[in-house]
């Protein structure tokens, strides 16, 4: 067929096809360009999704339906961000949707079970088998912290430091004015920040124990 | 800020007050929100003030780990399932290329 496809060096010098050509081609019916896309980004957006939804089953089914929306809307793909960036956004779609209906879903199981007069079931995260997917003392700590955050204040923090989205972009997806998103996004950073304080600097890139003047 | 600080900088209110209104912009600070005079005397400020030069670098470093977290992979390779997902979709374009680029060799 001799498509010319872009192609960039990796760091350990073997050449990649580069996203617009993998985009270009699996537009033109090549499964295996998909496939490459899907195998390339497939760890990031399930990292996001895994943190954003906090459990394995949902991440995963998210994980396929981010891929086949984004697929779906190839053609409305354009090259001013880079394909993950616009994979993130699709994935935070999704998860802000599952949250809502999630939380639609305690409100009536809750109102069901007073209304049954028995005690509502609580969700112990720290119990889940996926509390310890993550392994290695820094990163665990700093899992555990985010999972530890109110859902708004988690979902806020990950949008944009994971997904690298702007403030104003979250709000728009979450249909919030641009102040309580900052709001949300501070006080997440600040309750970080307490929790990690013991591990700040601890693997080498912190400010170390500067002594106050 | 802890006690300690507080009551290092209640010795001297001046330098308090300008401590605590650093320290209520420095979120802004960080995320480029500040007009060029107030960023400038943020900037300055740290530049000589350890203790919130330090609340600064600690919420540097809380974002670096953040961002810098390890991706989790799933618990299987999903690009054949989602490939198949969409080429058996009724109007995908793939439906006369998957049947042959997948088909089962017997």
């Amino acid at each position: 067929m001799g498509l010319q496809v872009a192609t960039h060096e990796r760091a350990d010098g073997t050449r990649c096809m580069a996203d617009a050509g993998l985009v270009r081609r699996s537009l033109r019916g090549d499964t295996a360009a998909y496939d490459v896309l899907v195998r390339r980004y497939q760890r990031q957006v399930y990292s996001l999704l895994y943190r954003m939804v906090g459990n394995v089953d949902d991440a995963e089914d998210l994980l396929q339906e981010t891929f086949i929306r984004a697929y779906c809307a190839l053609r409305t793909f354009r090259q001013d961000a880079s394909f993950l960036t616009w994979l993130y956004k699709i994935a935070s779609n999704l998860s802000i949707d599952l949250i809502r209906s999630r939380r639609a879903k305690a409100a009536t199981s809750l109102d069901d079970e007073i209304e049954a007069g028995r005690e509502p079931a609580t969700h112990d995260r720290d119990s889940a088998p996926e509390a310890s997917v993550i392994r290695g003392s820094v990163s665990e700590i700093v899992h555990d912290a985010i999972m530890a955050l109110p859902d708004r204040y988690r979902r806020v923090v990950l949008l944009r430091h994971v997904a690298e989205m702007s403030i104003e972009e979250i709000a728009e997806l979450l249909g919030m004015p641009t102040g309580t998103v900052k709001t949300h996004l501070f006080r997440a950073r600040g309750l970080l920040r307490e929790c990690l304080r013991p591990v700040l600097g601890m693997d080498g890139h912190g400010h170390g124990t500067e002594q106050p003047a | 800020m802890d006690m300690e600080q507080n009551s290092r900088l209640s010795e001297f209110p001046e330098q308090f007050s300008l401590c605590l209104r650093v320290r209520a912009q420095l979120q802004d600070y960080v995320e480029g929100y500040l007009d060029l005079v107030t960023a400038e005397t943020v900037r300055a400020h740290l530049a000589v003030c350890a203790l919130c030069n330090r609340e600064h670098a600690e919420i540097l470093e809380t974002i670096r780990l953040v961002r810098t977290l390890p991706f989790v992979s799933p618990r299987r390779d999903y690009a054949g399932p989602i490939t198949a997902a969409i080429a058996a979709r009724p109007h995908s374009p793939w439906r006369r290329w998957w049947p042959r680029a997948r088909r089962p060799s017997l």
